[in-house]
């Protein structure tokens, strides 16, 4: 009935290429950004005053509660209207770093909450201020125990990133998506774009685990 | 335990309930045109974002050139106007709807091209559109060659896509999923130009009047109802082909064109050439 012909996949290569591309370098600087957002976020939340920290619960909570489709149009169509006019790439980033920095900020604050108190205690107590403790004690300390499901908030960002196709960026999904409805070979298209994006992804797992042998701990690990 | 008991119980009647309403494992290979009969009803694609071709009215109803066809062909093949039932369409996933055979037929202003016709079956013309270019009121593109080189807005899975991108390979491209999101983005100036078939700017011009269509046309775009393709729809598409030619003779397809896009073209102060329909596209 449905007979598969991959030959179509050969043919768009080169701008399933393209889009690779573009979804890699979305990809890496929305991570760069997304995880300064959660650091900021987490230093407000567990260091601030009684006001930083009702900021950073505030954007976390509209952040990681509303979808993130609706951020993305509204950074590209509603800015327009503020008068604010940014390249849709830019909006992709953005919308991307925003969303993911607040999952990424409530990653690491569970591991900065796992951290004992007497460390900050003591590191206080020792004449260091409040962002040398962080930096010094109680980040090192927590940034270990987050590995795993940080690794998780970057691939989910990879995948995310396949959401700007919706604005109109020629990322991987836009060509997976424009091949399969110009070709009408959705079969074809959505296994090859699977697969790219696995790749991507797979690399991400592969980059923490190797991370999490470097943190690793001797005597922490789960004995099986 | 009783706790799981009840789960599952709801779970298989969600599931059930799911499988009644959507009807979907139509597998075995009945005809469709007694299928339709012993339905009822015909289920169409018709899209909900093209005026005058398809469009949700300020009523909350769905109207257009395209409803109104598929009203007469379900007068006319089922006796009642009313049995049909709307599934909505967009440019992109319309052939999908048709193969995957979650509706009988598309009326959903599908220009008829050879590739298209190699996935699925075409009822003969019931239009001629031509593709066209909406700009804004003094942009500096005044004709289609001044396109060259600028950001064109498309939507994704249309012949207007594939034309533009032969005509102007240095153009850059935006594919959008639906004419609405399209019109948006030309009107937050993220592209020079629209281009998509007159019929569909015509309607868009009439509700904003900051906009204008260029006079050249850059292709011929006769449209016709999809089919899925294979045996079991043979004697469907003979039905509905005899209806369209029916249609043409007694004037209702000309009735038609004059009550949805009749008003549009005069005011723009041109009528539409008019084509032979077995024209040869390039």
């Amino acid at each position: 009935m449905y007979n598969i012909n991959f030959d179509v996949i050969a043919q768009a290569a080169p701008q399933l290429i393209q889009g690779i591309k573009t979804t890699i370098f979305i990809s890496v600087i929305s991570s760069v950004c997304a995880f300064i957002i959660g650091l900021v976020i987490v230093f407000m939340r567990t260091m601030g005053g009684s006001l930083l920290k009702a900021i950073g619960a505030i954007y976390v909570e509209i952040i990681r509660n509303t979808p993130m489709l609706i951020q993305l149009y509204f950074v590209y169509k509603a800015l327009p209207d503020l008068g604010l006019f940014l390249h849709p790439i830019a909006c992709g980033i953005i919308a991307l770093s925003l969303y993911t920095g607040a999952y990424i900020s409530e990653v690491l604050r569970s591991g900065v909450n796992s951290v004992t108190s007497q460390q900050y205690e003591a590191a206080r107590g020792l004449g260091l201020n409040k962002w040398q403790t962080f930096r010094l004690i109680i980040f090192p300390q927590a940034i270990r125990i987050v590995i795993p499901p940080l690794g998780s908030q970057f691939i989910n960002l990879v995948k995310n990133s396949s959401l700007v196709s919706f604005i109109a960026v020629t990322d991987l999904f836009y060509f997976i998506y424009k091949g399969a409805v110009d070709d009408f070979r959705f079969f074809e298209f959505f296994i090859a774009g699977a697969f790219v994006y696995m790749t991507l992804t797979g690399i991400i797992a592969v980059i923490f685990n190797r991370i999490e042998k470097m943190f690793k701990l001797h005597g922490r690990e789960a004995r099986v | 335990m009783k706790f799981f008991r009840k789960l599952i119980i709801i779970f298989t009647g969600i599931l059930i309930l799911m499988s009644v309403t959507t009807g979907c494992a139509k597998k075995e290979k009945t005809d469709l045109l007694k299928e339709v009969k012993s339905r009822g009803k015909i289920i169409v694609g018709v899209k909900y974002d093209a005026k005058p071709f398809g469009f949700i009215d300020q009523d909350e109803k769905i109207k257009g050139f395209d409803v109104d066809l598929c009203k007469e062909l379900a007068k006319r093949i089922l006796g009642d106007e009313n049995a049909i039932e709307y599934q909505q369409v967009t440019s992109s996933n319309r052939i999908f709807a048709v193969t995957s055979g979650t509706v009988d037929l598309i009326a959903a202003t599908t220009s008829i091209t050879p590739k298209r016709a190699q996935i699925i079956n075409f009822s003969s013309p019931y239009y001629i559109a031509g593709q066209a270019i909406m700009v804004p009121h003094g942009s500096p593109v005044k004709s289609i060659n001044d396109l060259d080189g600028k950001k064109i807005i498309v939507v994704l899975g249309s012949t207007s896509e594939i034309n533009i991108r032969q005509l102007f390979p240095k153009a850059k491209i935006l594919g959008f999923r639906t004419y609405t999101d399209a019109f948006s983005a030309l009107r937050n100036g993220r592209g020079d130009a629209l281009t998509t078939d007159d019929t569909i700017i015509y309607g868009f011009i009439a509700e904003n009047p900051g906009y204008i269509m260029l006079k050249d046309r850059i292709t011929r775009e006769p449209y016709g109802i999809g089919f899925k393709k294979g045996q079991e729809v043979e004697s469907f598409v003979e039905t509905v082909n005899f209806v369209l030619q029916e249609l043409q003779e007694d004037g209702t397809l000309a009735m038609l064109e004059d009550k949805w896009l009749g008003d549009l073209k005069t005011v723009h102060g041109e009528k539409l050439a008019k084509v032979k329909v077995n024209e040869n596209k390039s």
